[in-house]
Protein backbone atom coordinates (compact mmCIF):
# COMPACT_ATOMS: atom_id res chain seq x y z
CA UNK A 1 0.00 0.00 0.00
CA UNK A 2 1.25 3.25 -0.95
CA UNK A 3 1.71 6.16 1.57
CA UNK A 4 -0.19 9.51 0.94
CA UNK A 5 2.89 11.91 -0.61
CA UNK A 6 3.49 14.95 2.12
CA UNK A 7 1.23 17.48 1.39
CA UNK A 8 2.65 20.65 -0.19
CA UNK A 9 1.72 24.24 0.90
CA UNK A 10 2.69 25.75 -2.67
CA UNK A 11 -0.44 25.62 -4.94
CA UNK A 12 -1.72 24.99 -7.24
CA UNK A 13 0.85 21.89 -7.85
CA UNK A 14 0.77 18.85 -9.84
CA UNK A 15 2.76 16.25 -8.42
CA UNK A 16 4.18 14.13 -11.28
CA UNK A 17 7.36 12.32 -11.83
CA UNK A 18 8.63 13.00 -15.29
CA UNK A 19 12.12 11.52 -16.51
CA UNK A 20 13.46 14.29 -19.52
CA UNK A 21 16.69 12.21 -20.29
CA UNK A 22 13.49 10.39 -22.43
CA UNK A 23 13.91 13.72 -24.66
CA UNK A 24 17.33 13.32 -25.16
CA UNK A 25 16.43 10.18 -27.02
CA UNK A 26 14.84 12.27 -29.64
CA UNK A 27 17.66 13.75 -31.13
CA UNK A 28 19.21 9.99 -31.87
CA UNK A 29 15.76 9.49 -33.24
CA UNK A 30 15.53 11.99 -35.17
CA UNK A 31 18.81 11.50 -36.48
CA UNK A 32 18.18 7.74 -37.24
CA UNK A 33 14.64 9.03 -39.52
CA UNK A 34 16.46 11.33 -41.25
CA UNK A 35 19.15 8.27 -42.35
CA UNK A 36 15.94 6.17 -43.32
CA UNK A 37 14.82 8.80 -45.70
CA UNK A 38 17.75 9.56 -47.49
CA UNK A 39 16.24 8.27 -50.86
CA UNK A 40 13.35 9.92 -50.21
CA UNK A 41 15.46 13.71 -49.62
CA UNK A 42 17.54 12.99 -52.57
CA UNK A 43 14.30 12.63 -54.66
CA UNK A 44 12.57 16.26 -53.52
CA UNK A 45 16.44 17.66 -54.26
CA UNK A 46 15.95 15.90 -57.57
CA UNK A 47 13.19 17.54 -58.08
CA UNK A 48 13.84 20.94 -57.18
CA UNK A 49 13.26 21.11 -53.30
CA UNK A 50 15.58 23.96 -51.91
CA UNK A 51 16.97 23.20 -49.00
CA UNK A 52 15.29 25.59 -46.85
CA UNK A 53 12.19 23.43 -47.68
CA UNK A 54 13.99 20.55 -46.87
CA UNK A 55 15.43 21.85 -43.51
CA UNK A 56 11.87 22.72 -42.63
CA UNK A 57 9.92 19.20 -43.01
CA UNK A 58 12.34 17.80 -40.72
CA UNK A 59 12.08 20.51 -38.52
CA UNK A 60 8.47 20.19 -38.15
CA UNK A 61 8.79 16.75 -38.00
CA UNK A 62 11.24 16.83 -34.79
CA UNK A 63 8.89 19.85 -33.15
CA UNK A 64 5.99 17.18 -33.81
CA UNK A 65 7.26 14.16 -32.67
CA UNK A 66 8.61 16.28 -29.20
CA UNK A 67 5.69 18.04 -28.72
CA UNK A 68 3.26 14.40 -29.36
CA UNK A 69 6.24 12.55 -26.79
CA UNK A 70 5.44 16.29 -24.10
CA UNK A 71 1.51 15.77 -24.50
CA UNK A 72 1.49 12.06 -24.15
CA UNK A 73 3.63 12.04 -21.03
CA UNK A 74 2.52 14.93 -19.01
CA UNK A 75 -1.16 12.77 -19.91
CA UNK A 76 -0.12 9.54 -18.40
CA UNK A 77 1.98 10.97 -15.52
CA UNK A 78 -1.20 12.67 -14.76
CA UNK A 79 -2.94 9.74 -15.06
CA UNK A 80 -0.72 7.76 -13.09
CA UNK A 81 1.67 10.12 -10.90
CA UNK A 82 -0.39 8.58 -7.53
CA UNK A 83 0.95 4.55 -8.28
CA UNK A 84 4.45 5.55 -7.49
CA UNK A 85 6.22 5.29 -4.67
CA UNK A 86 8.48 8.29 -4.81
CA UNK A 87 7.39 11.46 -6.02
CA UNK A 88 8.46 15.20 -8.16
CA UNK A 89 6.77 18.30 -7.43
CA UNK A 90 6.34 19.79 -10.41
CA UNK A 91 4.98 23.36 -10.10
CA UNK A 92 3.13 24.97 -13.82
CA UNK A 93 6.36 26.94 -14.21
CA UNK A 94 8.63 23.46 -13.91
CA UNK A 95 6.15 21.90 -17.12
CA UNK A 96 6.92 25.25 -19.13
CA UNK A 97 10.19 25.14 -18.33
CA UNK A 98 9.92 21.53 -19.13
CA UNK A 99 8.31 22.16 -22.97
CA UNK A 100 11.28 25.12 -23.80
CA UNK A 101 13.48 21.91 -22.80
CA UNK A 102 11.49 19.36 -25.09
CA UNK A 103 11.22 22.20 -27.48
CA UNK A 104 15.10 22.81 -27.40
CA UNK A 105 15.91 19.24 -27.68
CA UNK A 106 14.07 18.97 -31.17
CA UNK A 107 15.49 21.79 -32.86
CA UNK A 108 18.98 20.80 -31.65
CA UNK A 109 17.89 17.34 -32.84
CA UNK A 110 16.85 18.58 -35.89
CA UNK A 111 19.90 20.57 -36.71
CA UNK A 112 21.84 17.09 -36.51
CA UNK A 113 19.11 15.81 -39.03
CA UNK A 114 19.25 18.98 -41.19
CA UNK A 115 22.65 19.02 -41.50
CA UNK A 116 22.36 15.35 -42.75
CA UNK A 117 20.18 15.59 -44.80
CA UNK A 118 21.58 18.73 -46.88
CA UNK A 119 24.94 16.35 -47.31
CA UNK A 120 22.89 13.81 -48.78
CA UNK A 121 23.99 13.36 -52.80
CA UNK A 122 20.95 13.93 -55.31
CA UNK A 123 22.33 10.84 -57.22
CA UNK A 124 21.08 8.91 -54.77
CA UNK A 125 17.62 8.98 -55.70
CA UNK A 126 18.77 7.46 -59.11
CA UNK A 127 19.50 3.75 -59.67
CA UNK A 128 22.22 2.21 -61.58
CA UNK A 129 23.08 1.90 -65.17
CA UNK A 130 24.61 4.07 -67.71
CA UNK B 1 13.83 26.76 -80.63
CA UNK B 2 15.34 23.89 -79.15
CA UNK B 3 14.24 23.32 -75.93
CA UNK B 4 17.38 21.27 -74.82
CA UNK B 5 20.97 21.63 -76.61
CA UNK B 6 23.84 19.79 -75.36
CA UNK B 7 27.35 20.37 -76.83
CA UNK B 8 30.09 17.95 -76.80
CA UNK B 9 29.31 16.79 -73.44
CA UNK B 10 32.30 14.91 -71.66
CA UNK B 11 32.48 13.31 -68.43
CA UNK B 12 35.25 12.12 -66.66
CA UNK B 13 35.31 9.81 -63.33
CA UNK B 14 38.13 9.57 -61.37
CA UNK B 15 41.79 10.24 -61.86
CA UNK B 16 45.24 9.20 -63.23
CA UNK B 17 44.73 5.18 -63.76
CA UNK B 18 41.62 5.34 -62.18
CA UNK B 19 40.12 7.76 -64.73
CA UNK B 20 37.05 6.39 -66.98
CA UNK B 21 35.61 8.61 -69.73
CA UNK B 22 32.25 7.86 -69.49
CA UNK B 23 30.85 10.48 -72.21
CA UNK B 24 32.91 11.68 -74.83
CA UNK B 25 31.56 14.77 -76.78
CA UNK B 26 28.01 13.49 -76.68
CA UNK B 27 25.97 16.01 -78.39
CA UNK B 28 22.02 16.34 -78.35
CA UNK B 29 19.46 18.64 -79.69
CA UNK B 30 15.89 18.39 -78.50
CA UNK B 31 12.92 20.53 -79.88
CA UNK B 32 9.55 21.22 -78.56
CA UNK B 33 7.48 18.59 -78.20
CA UNK B 34 9.79 15.76 -79.85
CA UNK B 35 10.31 12.69 -78.25
CA UNK B 36 13.49 10.93 -78.36
CA UNK B 37 14.96 8.57 -77.48
CA UNK B 38 18.74 7.42 -75.66
CA UNK B 39 20.16 3.55 -76.81
CA UNK B 40 22.61 1.31 -76.38
CA UNK B 41 24.26 -1.18 -74.20
CA UNK B 42 24.55 -1.24 -70.92
CA UNK B 43 27.69 1.02 -69.88
CA UNK B 44 27.76 3.07 -72.86
CA UNK B 45 26.58 6.45 -71.16
CA UNK B 46 23.06 6.91 -71.52
CA UNK B 47 22.20 7.33 -67.74
CA UNK B 48 25.49 9.61 -67.15
CA UNK B 49 24.01 11.60 -70.12
CA UNK B 50 20.50 11.84 -68.36
CA UNK B 51 22.66 12.80 -65.16
CA UNK B 52 24.19 15.38 -66.70
CA UNK B 53 21.45 17.27 -69.04
CA UNK B 54 19.95 17.44 -65.60
CA UNK B 55 22.57 18.53 -63.52
CA UNK B 56 22.63 16.34 -61.02
CA UNK B 57 25.85 15.08 -61.50
CA UNK B 58 27.39 18.04 -63.78
CA UNK B 59 29.45 17.15 -66.95
CA UNK B 60 33.38 17.29 -67.36
CA UNK B 61 33.19 20.07 -70.47
CA UNK B 62 30.67 20.90 -72.93
CA UNK B 63 28.01 23.61 -72.86
CA UNK B 64 23.92 22.80 -71.97
CA UNK B 65 21.61 25.28 -73.37
CA UNK B 66 17.93 25.26 -72.02
CA UNK B 67 15.33 27.19 -74.41
CA UNK B 68 18.44 28.72 -76.31
CA UNK B 69 18.45 31.09 -73.32
CA UNK B 70 22.08 31.50 -71.73
CA UNK B 71 24.05 28.57 -71.39
CA UNK B 72 23.06 26.63 -67.80
CA UNK B 73 26.63 24.88 -67.81
CA UNK B 74 29.69 25.34 -69.38
CA UNK B 75 33.47 24.03 -69.30
CA UNK B 76 33.20 22.85 -65.72
CA UNK B 77 30.49 25.62 -64.16
CA UNK B 78 26.91 25.27 -63.42
CA UNK B 79 25.89 28.96 -64.32
CA UNK B 80 22.63 28.60 -62.38
CA UNK B 81 20.61 27.17 -59.53
CA UNK B 82 20.52 23.59 -60.83
CA UNK B 83 17.57 22.79 -58.27
CA UNK B 84 15.53 25.76 -59.31
CA UNK B 85 15.93 24.88 -63.26
CA UNK B 86 14.90 21.10 -62.25
CA UNK B 87 12.10 22.48 -60.33
CA UNK B 88 10.73 25.16 -63.31
CA UNK B 89 12.35 23.78 -66.57
CA UNK B 90 13.79 19.92 -66.53
CA UNK B 91 12.27 16.81 -64.84
CA UNK B 92 13.57 13.55 -64.67
CA UNK B 93 10.94 10.22 -64.57
CA UNK B 94 13.48 7.51 -62.03
CA UNK B 95 13.15 3.42 -63.37
CA UNK B 96 12.03 2.69 -60.11
CA UNK B 97 9.55 5.62 -59.80
CA UNK B 98 10.48 7.43 -56.84
CA UNK B 99 7.55 8.48 -55.45
CA UNK B 100 7.38 10.44 -51.78
CA UNK B 101 6.14 7.16 -49.77
CA UNK B 102 4.63 9.46 -47.08
CA UNK B 103 2.58 11.85 -49.63
CA UNK B 104 -1.06 10.81 -51.10
CA UNK B 105 -1.00 10.43 -54.64
CA UNK B 106 -2.91 13.68 -55.33
CA UNK B 107 -0.15 14.94 -52.56
CA UNK B 108 2.77 13.54 -54.71
CA UNK B 109 1.52 15.28 -57.70
CA UNK B 110 0.83 18.82 -55.78
CA UNK B 111 4.25 18.71 -54.24
CA UNK B 112 6.12 20.13 -57.85
CA UNK B 113 3.34 22.61 -58.21
CA UNK B 114 3.59 23.69 -54.68
CA UNK B 115 7.63 23.91 -54.82
CA UNK B 116 6.99 26.26 -57.67
CA UNK B 117 4.71 28.65 -55.22
CA UNK B 118 1.58 27.40 -56.01
CA UNK B 119 -0.92 27.50 -53.42
CA UNK B 120 -1.70 24.37 -52.15
CA UNK B 121 -5.33 24.22 -52.86
CA UNK B 122 -4.70 25.07 -56.27
CA UNK B 123 -2.06 22.75 -55.96
CA UNK B 124 -4.57 19.77 -55.39
CA UNK B 125 -6.79 21.03 -57.58
CA UNK B 126 -4.73 20.70 -61.03
CA UNK B 127 -3.17 17.45 -59.50
CA UNK B 128 -6.83 15.87 -58.66
CA UNK B 129 -7.50 17.23 -63.05
CA UNK B 130 -4.25 15.69 -64.27
CA UNK B 131 -5.32 12.25 -62.35
CA UNK B 132 -8.54 12.42 -63.49
CA UNK B 133 -7.01 12.56 -66.88
CA UNK B 134 -4.77 9.60 -66.59
CA UNK B 135 -7.97 7.59 -64.75
CA UNK B 136 -6.03 7.53 -61.25
CA UNK B 137 -9.40 10.05 -59.60
CA UNK B 138 -9.56 7.03 -57.37
CA UNK B 139 -6.39 6.46 -55.93
CA UNK B 140 -5.63 10.45 -55.49
CA UNK B 141 -5.96 9.47 -51.46
CA UNK B 142 -4.09 6.61 -51.07
CA UNK B 143 -0.48 6.30 -50.44
CA UNK B 144 2.00 5.08 -53.49
CA UNK B 145 2.53 1.88 -52.22
CA UNK B 146 -0.96 0.51 -52.75
CA UNK B 147 -0.94 1.20 -56.24
CA UNK B 148 0.12 -1.06 -59.38
CA UNK B 149 3.53 -0.93 -61.09
CA UNK B 150 1.98 0.22 -64.01
CA UNK B 151 -0.42 3.03 -61.82
CA UNK B 152 2.77 4.17 -59.78
CA UNK B 153 5.03 4.67 -63.31
CA UNK B 154 1.62 7.02 -64.50
CA UNK B 155 1.58 8.93 -61.41
CA UNK B 156 5.44 9.39 -62.35
CA UNK B 157 4.54 10.47 -65.56
CA UNK B 158 1.92 12.91 -64.14
CA UNK B 159 4.54 14.33 -61.43
CA UNK B 160 6.69 14.90 -64.44
CA UNK B 161 4.39 16.69 -66.54
CA UNK B 162 2.18 18.76 -63.95
CA UNK B 163 3.90 22.13 -64.34
CA UNK B 164 4.62 21.91 -68.31
CA UNK B 165 7.92 21.45 -68.21
CA UNK B 166 10.39 22.25 -71.52
CA UNK B 167 12.08 19.05 -70.86
CA UNK B 168 11.17 15.42 -69.61
CA UNK B 169 14.28 13.21 -68.92
CA UNK B 170 13.18 9.66 -68.17
CA UNK B 171 15.93 6.62 -67.13
CA UNK B 172 14.48 3.57 -68.44
CA UNK B 173 10.56 4.37 -67.21
CA UNK B 174 9.55 0.62 -68.23
CA UNK B 175 12.39 -1.38 -67.26
CA UNK B 176 10.25 -2.32 -64.04
CA UNK B 177 7.22 -2.95 -66.15
CA UNK B 178 6.14 -5.87 -68.66
CA UNK B 179 6.03 -4.83 -72.22
CA UNK B 180 2.19 -4.11 -72.50
CA UNK B 181 2.36 -1.76 -69.56
CA UNK B 182 5.49 -0.89 -70.62
CA UNK B 183 4.04 0.37 -74.02
CA UNK B 184 1.07 2.08 -71.92
CA UNK B 185 3.40 4.09 -70.05
CA UNK B 186 5.23 5.27 -73.30
CA UNK B 187 2.09 6.12 -75.31
CA UNK B 188 1.29 8.19 -72.03
CA UNK B 189 4.68 9.93 -71.96
CA UNK B 190 4.58 10.62 -75.72
CA UNK B 191 1.25 11.84 -75.27
CA UNK B 192 1.73 14.54 -73.07
CA UNK B 193 5.04 15.35 -74.13
CA UNK B 194 3.56 16.68 -77.69
CA UNK B 195 0.01 18.09 -75.81
CA UNK B 196 2.28 20.15 -72.88
CA UNK B 197 5.49 20.78 -75.63
CA UNK B 198 7.47 19.30 -73.63
CA UNK B 199 10.98 17.53 -75.06
CA UNK B 200 10.94 13.82 -74.10
CA UNK B 201 14.19 12.05 -73.83
CA UNK B 202 13.81 8.68 -72.63
CA UNK B 203 16.70 6.16 -71.99
CA UNK B 204 15.73 2.71 -73.28
CA UNK B 205 17.25 -0.94 -73.85
CA UNK B 206 14.31 -2.25 -75.21
CA UNK B 207 14.31 -1.61 -78.81
CA UNK B 208 10.14 -2.47 -78.97
CA UNK B 209 9.67 0.54 -76.94
CA UNK B 210 10.90 3.34 -79.52
CA UNK B 211 8.30 3.00 -82.13
CA UNK B 212 6.88 6.59 -81.98
CA UNK B 213 9.86 8.43 -81.34
CA UNK B 214 10.84 11.03 -83.44
CA UNK B 215 14.38 10.10 -83.12
CA UNK B 216 16.34 7.60 -81.72
CA UNK B 217 20.10 8.80 -80.78
CA UNK B 218 22.49 5.87 -80.25
CA UNK B 219 25.35 5.62 -77.87
CA UNK B 220 28.37 3.13 -77.43
CA UNK B 221 31.33 3.61 -75.18
CA UNK B 222 30.61 7.10 -74.43
CA UNK B 223 29.58 8.83 -77.64
CA UNK B 224 26.71 8.98 -80.16
CA UNK B 225 27.75 6.85 -83.28
CA UNK B 226 23.95 7.48 -84.88
CA UNK B 227 21.15 8.58 -84.77
CA UNK B 228 17.76 8.19 -87.03
CA UNK B 229 14.45 8.48 -86.98
CA UNK B 230 12.01 5.40 -86.61
CA UNK B 231 9.17 7.13 -88.24
CA UNK B 232 10.38 7.43 -91.33
CA UNK B 233 10.22 4.41 -93.66
CA UNK B 234 13.17 1.84 -93.67
CA UNK B 235 15.18 1.87 -96.80
CA UNK B 236 15.81 -1.68 -98.17
CA UNK B 237 14.46 -2.92 -94.59
CA UNK B 238 17.12 -0.81 -92.69
CA UNK B 239 16.36 2.75 -90.90
CA UNK B 240 17.67 5.66 -91.59
CA UNK B 241 20.98 6.21 -90.03
CA UNK B 242 23.14 9.53 -90.14
CA UNK B 243 25.70 10.10 -87.68
CA UNK B 244 25.28 13.16 -85.27
CA UNK B 245 27.78 16.11 -85.21
CA UNK B 246 30.29 16.02 -82.55
CA UNK B 247 30.77 12.65 -81.93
Amino acid sequence: MLEPPPSSTAAPQRRTTTRPSACVSCRGFIYTMTLEKTRDIATLKVVGAPDRTIAGLILQEALTLGLLGYATGAVLISGTYQYFPRRVVVTAFDQFVLLVIVVGICVVASLVGIWKALRVDPTAALGGGA
Amino acid sequence: MPAIFADRITKVFGHGETEVVALKDATIEVERGELVALMGPSGSGKTTLLRAISLIDPPTSGRIIVLAGEPVYENDRVLVDDRRLRREKTRIIFQSYNLIPFLTVAENVALVLTLNGVSLREAMRRARALLEQLHLERRADVHPATLSGGEQQRLAVARAVVNDPAVILADEPTASLDTQRGKAVMDLLRRLGRERKAAVIAVTHDERMIEGFDRVYHMIDGRIDKSWQPSRPAIDGEWVVRPTGGS
